[in-house]
């Protein structure tokens, strides 16, 4: 937040803003053995119980029992005429089951790809023994899953930590390469905001901490990770009832019309019999949609997952695709984390040697990136260290001063800091600024850099400038997203002018310059008050407000305890860019949908026209027949047929997603409709046909 | 007189407790329940179905196309329910 | 053939050319802004309120609304009712009837106060001068009144407004739409000859010397009220074929033209209240795409004739079979498509007689209930369809689907499914059952695929408050009387309270701003995509029906058979 803050330490973000996929790192998923264990499940998910939570499926089950017990006694409601209604029943009735397992082979694997990751997951976190501080001081040795919130743990160099928790005491290095797939170690502290919590699975490698724990057995960050992609807790989201709805309204007014059809077509002599009945009433009602609905749920929770990100509900994914307004942090996710110095600027007639002395002198004990850039410039320009460093004394940066620098030996005093800060300094030194400081402070803000005054005591040497560099990539990330109708705004400490013209490089629409951790929740609220939905990333523990405010909140693994809690998603990855990728995942899963749902009532057409023609004898309606069907049993097996196998075909487009393009509405909406609806209306003609050539070529009807 | 009295308070306990426990039991299993009523009101539907069919049809057939037109009322049933309470699915 | 053509085009011109007029005069009534009427109608208002004790200025909720039209509907059903079993001993009966049975006076109430107008009796040998005047006359403003004011306030909830007093919106929309109209159209009316008089029939000798006697009546004023408020209860039995209430080709304009104004102009009200035109005027073109593809397809049948009988003949004659001489194949076409499409239910000639490109037609007018649609119901119809289209096809866009900014979340859905159900549940299910017992209770007059026209029809047309018949039926009978009062019922009130529940939690949704993201509803594409979806979901719910109704008849006929 702070422009002149250097010493904040910022993680090492190798991957960031690197393409899409090579953030992708799912640890040790084991794919083996996935699709045979799905087999069973398809099987064992015929269980009626279970299959009452699917309706439309439940129906295709219903009429797959009826067609079995017509295969068995084909005149069980009435004689019929036909050649082998027994082997046509028969055949019917092995179309229906294949439907309904293919239905639910489509949400065991993916149901199966959730348990893959989640047992990688769990296999970091198995039962392991933890060292329980007692209130007397003594420890005792218990089982990990007994540990509760609050309760106080040991953990030496070695050691496995048994639960989410935050550090109490000590330091030490901590290996999180099992969840994060960052393989180096990262220091834990207490008492910081982002080193001090450590979450259970990870490995300590050096020293010990005491750790208090902050999740209940089975509560845990992993835990719900664990739940929510294998699907055990998986609450339908709101959109989800909605389409549940619209899916058994369309199932129960095709229910109404496939059975008021056979007194109306008894009623002129063309007696349908039950199992064509059946038939009809299974093309017509969305299998295909209610077939695929769980499985792309879970999909998309399995992409959220594999992005390295847990998601506490179904509902906040889904909401990431109705995000209106993005509110990001510049350092970090505009801009890389670090800045560098990248030019002195002596003011008051100093020279640049004596500009490059002092600004030396006051960074000697800056380890911060920043810090370190200064010192390297510095030595470029032959700056050397002219006492004894032993004898000096750091100044360590503070919130409150805005300043840190070096006492040294002979008394006299550095500074570097924010322009105002060393103006106060000098200032209370009997000191003066002059216009060249403000021309210098202008300049390098117009660059878009952050000015830094350096002062040795009462006089101004010059200006550093630390200059910010935005991410490559980044510009036309905001691109898209504004394509998408979604808005940036950036939040950051610098001045008005810097940070307006790291906006404009960036591509934000907005900014909020100078800004506290309260704006940020006054940006949230604003937005929200307009309607819109806010998603934003934070880590701080002063950020935890405006985490819970936004209706996406993504905490950064590295951030407090607080933060994580008050966030719906935490990014194990802690890189704030995620969340264009999270907003993409979530609108893609809402494309899936809607694109599955219309091709499935678009279907509709070309089933019928298979189907009707053929089903009234007397009705003689051949020349509605346009796909020149061979009979009305090809007809009829070719249409189930049809509709049988294309679950199955659509299960790898359920899995992944359909390919999300940032585009405006209306391309998209344009663009889908031609695949999915026109697709939707033509693809079943041909396919239907190209089924009954082969019926009627191997004589099955 | 005696006797017979004795035998039918019996028999009303008896009762009272029977119906007792197969209603316990129906409010746990809704299927004997279900089925039980569809099989009572196709008493009703069946005979109709003789009639519509106009002699066309068997007896038993009646009774079969009954059953089903009563299960495709209930799938009708179990469909509005999820149109109205979907989060229960 | 190109005069009749001709005559198809001019009518839909003058339609086209006073949608925009009537639709800001109704708008600017409902949204109380300043008309010219203003100083005339006002304080009678302030009396109508006074007296009936409306207090004008409150607005009501949803279930506020919703009783208000219950209630008032119940009251002047009961009322109707009431007047019709006592019109023996009530005034104004020159001819002396005596009250009718129970169940068909029960159906006529109903279909009256539902603004169906289905009607299972002639009215000349049925009901005194003063069922049809003080009972019918004035549940065809009543009823039109209520639908208009439901519509409204759907469309008031639909743009974010609070849906309105009831009371209030039934008497501005009588006081200052239909009354300033029918006085209007009335005159017109009168002067081109439709006669208006509370005397009794006229007796004349014929030129055999045999007494004929000629029905007559206060027609006038209650033939305007009939079209304009898409009532369509005949004052006669053959209703606008009759020549004392549509007498020529003048006032069959006029008449057509009160049908569809109001309907018509609903879509652009509704552009003024949204503020969007654009949308509205998208709308209105494709409604009335669709509709000139149904005009053409019937009127294009009617003009070839039945080739069963111009092979007797041996010449190609349009089908004139139940027609009126004076309007001819395409006036009849064009009315029969119109008066199903708008629900008004009025007819100028035998619909049992059109040819199945005809029947389908209005079928397909009868289930779509949106190609123009009822008074104020149909417009809501039409946003319903758009809400569904949104949800199907709004997910493609990778958005929780929105309307008007508004999300479409599961409540709404549940009511919109509602109404999508509400259609083959009262007409399939009692057709089935009818079809089962034909010999019972059908009814049928001409069995075969036409019967099946003939049962679906009457089932569809009360389910959908149109009242036209197929008129081949013998349905005075307690069944169908019975049976169609349910789907009456069914078919109004079921729709009106869903509609003002869905208008109400739509008003009270906070709206999203409109962003580069959101689904623009008043495009072109998404115009035809809803116009794609109303077929499907429309249409292909019917499409067994009609492939063995009008369909399969159409096949019959051109095998020659």
């Amino acid at each position: 937040m702070d422009s002149a803050n250097p010493t904040s330490p910022k993680p090492p973000r190798p991957r960031s803003g690197g393409p899409r996929d090579s953030r992708k790192h799912t640890p040790k998923v084991n794919k083996k053995g996935l699709y045979q264990r799905a087999v069973k499940d398809a099987f064992v998910k015929l269980n009626p119980r279970q299959m009452l939570k699917n309706p439309v499926m439940f129906l295709v089950w219903v009429g797959t029992i009826i067609t079995a017990l017509m295969t068995i006694d084909p005149n069980l409601f009435g004689p019929t005429q036909g050649n082998n209604p027994r082997v046509f029943n028969g055949l019917i009735t092995l179309i229906l089951f294949f439907t309904v397992v293919f239905a639910n082979f489509a949400e065991a694997v993916a149901e199966g790809r959730g348990k893959a990751q989640a047992d990688a997951l769990r296999s970091t976190k198995s039962d392991i023994t933890a060292r329980k501080l007692l209130p007397d001081g003594s420890t005792a040795e218990v089982s990990s899953t007994t540990l509760h919130r609050g309760d106080l743990v040991k953990v030496v160099a070695g050691d496995i930590i048994p639960a989410d928790g935050e550090v109490m005491a000590g330091v030490a290095s901590v290996d999180e390469s099992a969840i994060t797939g960052e393989s180096a170690p990262v220091l834990k502290e207490t008492g910081s905001d982002v080193a001090s919590s450590v979450t259970s699975g990870t490995r300590i490698i050096s020293d010990e901490l005491t750790i208090r724990i902050t999740s209940d057995p089975g509560k845990g960050f992993i835990d719900r990770m664990i739940a929510l992609v294998e699907g055990a807790e998986r609450a339908k989201t709101p959109n989800e009832i909605a389409l549940t709805v619209l899916l058994a309204v369309l199932t129960l007014v095709f229910l109404f019309v496939v059975a008021t059809l056979p007194t109306i077509a008894n009623y002129v002599g063309s007696p349908i019999s039950v199992a064509v009945l059946i038939a009809l009433l299974v093309a017509l009602i969305p299998t295909t949609i209610g077939g695929l609905l769980s499985a792309i749920g879970i999909a998309g929770m399995d992409r959220v997952a594999q992005f390295n990100v847990i998601a506490t509900s179904g509902r906040a994914v889904e909401a990431c695709g109705d995000i209106n307004t993005l509110v990001l942090d510049k350092t970090g996710t505009i801009t890389l984390g670090n800045r560098l110095a990248e030019e002195f600027i002596p003011v008051n007639s100093h020279s640049m040697q004596d500009m490059a002395n002092v600004a030396l002198m006051a960074s000697v004990f800056d380890e911060t990136p920043e810090g370190k850039s200064i010192v390297r410039l510095a030595e470029k320009l032959d700056a050397r260290v002219n006492f004894d460093k032993s004898q000096a004394e750091g100044i360590e940066f503070s919130a409150k001063t805005r300043m840190s620098g070096t006492n040294l030996p002979d008394g006299n005093e550095v500074r570097k800091g924010a322009v105002d800060a060393i103006k106060g300094f000098v200032r209370s030194r009997n000191g003066r600024s002059t216009s060249e400081l403000d021309a210098a402070y202008e300049r390098v803000s117009r660059l878009g850099g952050t000015p830094l005054a350096v002062a040795l005591n009462d006089d101004i040497y010059g200006v550093i400038y630390l200059k910010d560099i935005v991410k490559p990539g980044i510009r036309d990330r905001f691109d898209q997203l504004r394509r998408m109708g979604v808005r940036t705004i950036m939040l950051t400490g610098d001045n008005r002018i810097t940070a307006s013209v790291i906006a404009q490089e960036a591509g934000v629409d907005d900014f909020i310059a100078e800004a506290t951790p309260e704006d940020k929740i006054e940006v949230i609220h604003r937005e929200q008050a307009q309607g819109k939905l806010v998603a934003m990333t934070g880590d701080g523990t002063n950020d935890a407000p405006a985490l819970a405010q936004a209706n996406v909140g993504v905490a950064m693994n590295t951030g407090t305890q607080a933060a994580k809690e008050a966030a719906n998603m935490v990014d194990l990855d802690s890189d704030p860019t995620k969340l264009i990728d999270i907003v993409a995942i979530g609108k893609q899963l809402l494309i899936t949908r809607g694109a599955l749902t219309t091709f499935s009532i678009a279907n509709d057409i070309a089933k019928y026209f298979a189907i009707i023609p053929v089903i009234f004898v007397s009705a003689r309606l051949e020349s509605l027949n346009v796909m020149n069907l061979t009979s009305t049993s090809s007809a009829v097996l070719s249409a189930l047929i049809y509709n049988a196998l294309i679950i199955p075909a659509l299960i790898p487009l359920a899995l992944t997603g359909v390919k999300f393009r940032p585009l405006t509405a209306n391309q998209l909406l344009q663009r889908n409709i031609l695949i999915y609806g026109l697709g939707g209306v033509v693809a079943p003609f041909i396919a239907i046909k190209v089924i009954d050539i082969a019926i009627t070529a191997v004589r099955l009807a | 007189m005696k006797k017979i009295e004795l035998l039918s308070r019996n028999w009303l306990v008896e009762a009272d407790i029977a119906s007792a426990f197969v209603w316990k039991g129906w409010c746990k299993q809704k299927l004997p329940l279900v089925t039980f009523v569809l099989f009572c009101l196709n008493l009703v539907l069946a005979p109709a179905v003789y009639a519509a069919a106009n002699g066309s049809l068997e007896r038993r057939y009646a009774w079969a196309v009954g059953v089903l037109i009563l299960l495709t009322l209930a799938l009708a049933g179990y469909l509005f329910v999820v149109v109205f309470q979907p989060e229960r699915f | 053939m190109w005069q009749g053509f001709l005559q198809i085009g001019l009518t839909l011109l003058i339609l086209v050319a006073i949608t925009p007029f009537l639709g800001r005069y109704i708008t600017r009534v409902f949204l109380q802004q300043k008309t010219l009427l203003d100083p005339i109608i006002k304080p009678v208002e302030r009396v109508i309120y006074g007296l009936g004790g409306v207090r004008a200025k409150e607005e009501m909720t949803d279930w506020q609304y919703v009783q208000a039209v219950l209630y008032s509907n119940l009251v002047m059903g009961i009322f109707v009712f009431l007047i019709f079993m006592f019109q023996g001993i009530l005034p104004l009966n020159p001819t002396n009837l005596s009250a009718p049975s129970w169940d068909l006076a029960l159906h006529t109430a109903i279909s009256f106060t539902t603004n169906t107008n289905q009607q299972h009796y002639s009215g000349e040998t049925t009901f005194s001068y003063a069922s049809q005047m003080l009972a019918l006359g004035f549940l065809m403003f009543t009823s039109a009144a209520t639908g208009l004011a439901v519509g409204i306030a759907f469309i008031r909830g639909l743009t974010g407004r609070p849906l309105g007093n009831f009371y209030v919106d039934l008497t501005v929309s009588i006081t200052r739409i239909l009354l300033p109209i029918s006085i209007v159209g009335a005159v017109l009316l009168l002067i081109a000859g439709v006669p208006e008089t509370l005397n009794g029939p006229v007796s004349a000798i014929t030129l055999e010397g045999a007494t004929q006697y000629i029905a007559r009546g206060p027609v006038a004023h209650f033939e305007i009220i009939k079209q304009l408020g898409e009532n369509g209860g005949g004052f006669f039995g053959i209703n606008s074929a009759h020549p004392f209430e549509n007498p020529n080709a003048f006032t069959n304009l006029i008449e057509i033209i009160a049908m569809v104004c109001i309907p018509a102009a609903l879509i652009y009200t509704y552009g003024v209240f949204a503020n969007n035109t654009k949308q509205a005027l998208l709308l209105f073109w494709m409604v009335f795409i669709i509709f000139v593809i149904l005009v053409g397809i019937s009127a294009v049948g009617e003009y070839q004739g039945n080739p069963l009988v111009n092979s007797i003949l041996g010449a190609e004659e349009p089908n004139l079979e139940g027609k009126e001489v004076r309007f001819g194949w395409a006036e009849t076409a064009l009315w029969a498509v119109l008066t199903t499409g708008t629900m008004c239910g009025a007819v100028n000639g035998m619909h049992d007689s059109l040819m199945p490109t005809g029947e389908f037609s209005t079928l397909f007018n009868l289930f779509l209930q949106i190609i123009w649609g009822g008074q104020g119901t149909g417009t809501a119809y039409l946003f319903i369809y758009l809400i569904l289209t949104v949800f199907l096809t709004g997910l493609m866009v990778g958005r929780t689907p929105e309307f008007l900014g508004r999300k479409i979340e599961k409540r709404e859905i549940v009511l919109a499914s509602v109404i999508l159900l509400v259609h083959p549940i009262f007409v399939l299910i009692p057709s089935a059952i009818t079809l089962a017992f034909p010999n019972t209770l059908a009814g049928i007059t001409n069995p075969g695929f036409h019967g099946i026209s003939q049962v679906v029809y009457e089932y569809a047309s009360a389910s959908a408050n149109n009242g036209s018949g197929f008129e081949g039926l013998q349905d005075a009978t307690p069944w169908w009387n019975l049976t169609t009062s349910i789907s009456l019922l069914a078919g109004r009130y079921i729709p009106i309270i869903a509609l003002l529940l869905l208008a109400d939690s739509m008003a009270h949704k906070q709206p999203v701003p409109e962003t580069a993201g959101t689904l623009r509803t008043d495009s072109l594409l998404f115009t035809s995509i809803t116009a794609g979806v109303i077929l499907i979901l429309g249409v292909l719910t019917f499409f067994p029906v009609l492939a063995l109704g009008p369909i399969a008849e159409a096949f019959k006929i051109a095998s020659g058979q």
